[in-house]
């Protein structure tokens, strides 16, 4: 999820005042699921000692868990595209050609899962921190905007550079994927090659807690645009998310986060633009309702069914499965890199606070 | 903008088309809609318990290589591969899942399962006891050595091991499984029919219920 819009900074007083930012639906709501309060509530739990009680509820329930978050959220994204305004008219290639490609890729990657899946799965899992940090990027920006503060290009760099830290953290320190996917292991064996990318593996650890934390420092006692807590606490999550919880070995606990903070905002948008249409009569519930059951049958078409049909054609189910979800996760990112563009966007009349009904 | 609208169509329809072929092939195999499990190694498991360990090794082997960064695809294809008795395959496996968490006990462990599951005792004993040495109160490695002394016929150290796994990890019913298979061994049925019980109230299992029922027959008729 990324925003692009600009907006000269208006003077502000050098005062430390604590915005809490505006929600989209209520305090608690916004901060414990968008804002990611539940994971952190989560991890802290995870850390003290509650592994072994928690652990074994999740895998117990990992299918409909998964379903309901994880699957639901792939899904959302091509609901939005399909369900909101004119995206056939400014987004063609999205709507039309999209579908088509992602199936030749797949067909392509199950046939020669070595050589072409490999690389199909690798591509996924490079991207997908990327894409955690930019919807992270997004929101806070988001709330940025709602919390009435006008943003310079230089803040918003910013703001970028500490969303991108826990991507690039990823990057550089995963195995296999990233950097080792692109590099060959005898370069990264070099000696200095080896000690320079765990050198900055800790930087990068670091600094994606530093760099938001102190961008947020700045901007309450600058004088300058608020960056509210909110923005703040989605940025830390995805810290939390992207640094902590592989070497807990709990990553699946931030893919069923991610995957509320986005079914959360994405419904919050689908509801708010079904609502202010012109003949309306429909409570938001049915909105809201009726979008989540799309995704979850979206959902359960995609990852359930879909890997049986290349079964039937003769290919392995593990490959099928597996490629199955790498192509969905690559659609996704692409689709959701173009839906939440606010300029020139319905999308901004959701977040501009004039329109916030919560 | 022609060339869109055929690309959709054809798009769609190939997806409508891979929905239904999707359904029907689960219907058709399993009589039941297709489940909610998300582990890509559901159908190998299958395949194994129906004695196709060819078919099953293709399957662990394919999602091993597909998936290189996944320590823990790594180690169920690992794992998988010792079951379907591809051992060499197993343990290339777990070379490449040292290097993505070099020292994870995890690692150790599931070799010391691939050589048990392929009758190599003493190269399982050896690889449980690294575990053991780095990490003396693991239990994985504890059952692991009471399998092996099992496997042996050496009921008095398997069960000393069981027991000790169990004080490491309370309320496991595979070590209570696997302590009243040791006690059944040894004949003493009574106390083997506990520890099933144990076991079916930690996890109930048409296997545990079989081995409960006949340890309670065996301990009527010698008591």
């Amino acid at each position: 999820m990324s925003t692009a819009t600009s907006v000269a900074p208006p003077a502000r007083a050098a005062t430390f005042a604590l915005d809490p930012g505006r929600p989209f639906v209520s305090r608690t709501f916004d901060y414990a699921v968008i804002g990611g309060g539940l994971s952190l509530l989560v991890v802290a739990a995870l850390k003290l000692g509650a592994e072994a009680a928690l652990t074994p509820l999740l895998l117990a329930n990992l299918g409909v868990v998964i379903l309901l978050s994880n699957s639901a959220h792939f899904a959302a994204s091509t609901v939005r595209l399909y369900t909101k305004r004119d995206t056939f008219r400014d987004l063609p290639f999205l709507t039309m050609g999209l579908p088509l490609v992602t199936v030749l890729v797949l067909g392509l990657a199950v046939a020669w899962p070595q050589a072409a899946g490999l690389h199909l799965r690798n591509l996924y899992l490079t991207w997908s921190p990327y894409h955690y940090s930019a919807q992270a990027y997004g929101l806070a920006v988001m709330y940025g905007y709602r919390s009435g503060g006008g943003w310079s290009m230089a803040d918003k760099r910013l703001l970028r550079l500490a969303c991108v830290c826990p991507f690039f953290y990823a990057f550089l320190g995963n195995r296999d994927v990233g950097l080792e996917w692109f590099v060959p292991a005898a370069v990264l064996d070099v000696p200095v090659v080896h000690a320079v990318r765990v050198g900055l593996v800790v930087v990068l650890g670091v600094a994606s807690f530093v760099l938001p934390a102190g961008l947020f420092l700045r901007h309450q006692t600058g004088g300058r645009p608020r960056l509210p807590l909110i923005s703040l606490m989605v940025v830390m999550s995805n810290g939390v998310w992207l640094v902590t919880l592989p070497y807990m070995d709990a990553f699946v606990w931030a893919t069923i986060f991610h995957g509320l903070q986005y079914l959360a905002i994405v419904s919050i948008f689908h509801v708010r633009e079904r609502m202010a249409l012109p003949g309306n009569t429909r409570p938001w519930w049915r909105h809201a309702g009726g979008f989540y059951l799309a995704c979850l049958g979206l959902g359960y078409l995609l990852f359930q069914v879909w890997p049986h049909a290349f079964v039937l054609a003769g290919f392995g189910f593990v490959e099928s499965a597996m490629l199955v979800t790498a192509a969905i996760n690559v659609h996704h990112f692409i689709v959701d890199a173009y839906i939440w563009r606010l300029r020139r966007d319905p999308n901004y009349a959701v977040v501009r606070p004039a329109a916030a009904l919560g | 903008m022609a060339l869109y609208r055929v690309c959709f169509a054809v798009g769609l329809a190939v997806l409508a088309a891979s929905m239904l072929a999707g359904f029907g092939r689960v219907l058709a195999t399993e009589h039941q809609l297709p489940g909610l499990s998300r582990d890509p190694f559901l159908v190998a498991q299958r395949d194994l318990a129906h004695g196709r360990e060819q078919t099953a090794a293709r399957e662990y082997r394919t999602g091993a290589a597909v998936n290189r960064a996944d320590y823990s695809i790594q180690l169920a294809a690992a794992d998988g591969l010792a079951r379907a008795h591809d051992l060499q395959g197993a343990l290339a496996t777990l070379d490449h899942a040292e290097t993505l968490r070099p020292g994870d006990v995890r690692t150790q462990n599931t070799r010391g399962r691939a050589y048990l599951a392929n009758g190599r005792l003493k190269e399982a004993f050896t690889s449980f006891g690294e575990v053991l040495r780095r990490a003396p109160g693991d239990a994985d490695a504890m059952a692991g050595v009471g399998e092996v002394m099992l496997a042996q016929g050496r009921f008095p150290e398997a069960e000393a091991a069981f027991r000790r796994a169990l004080q490491a990890r309370p309320g496991d019913a595979a070590l209570h499984d696997a302590l009243a298979v040791t006690l059944a061994g040894a004949g003493r049925h009574a106390e083997a029919a506990g520890e099933f019980e144990q076991a079916m109230a930690l996890g109930p299992s048409p296997d545990r219920a079989a081995n409960l029922a006949r340890a309670r027959r065996e301990a009527a008729a010698k008591p």
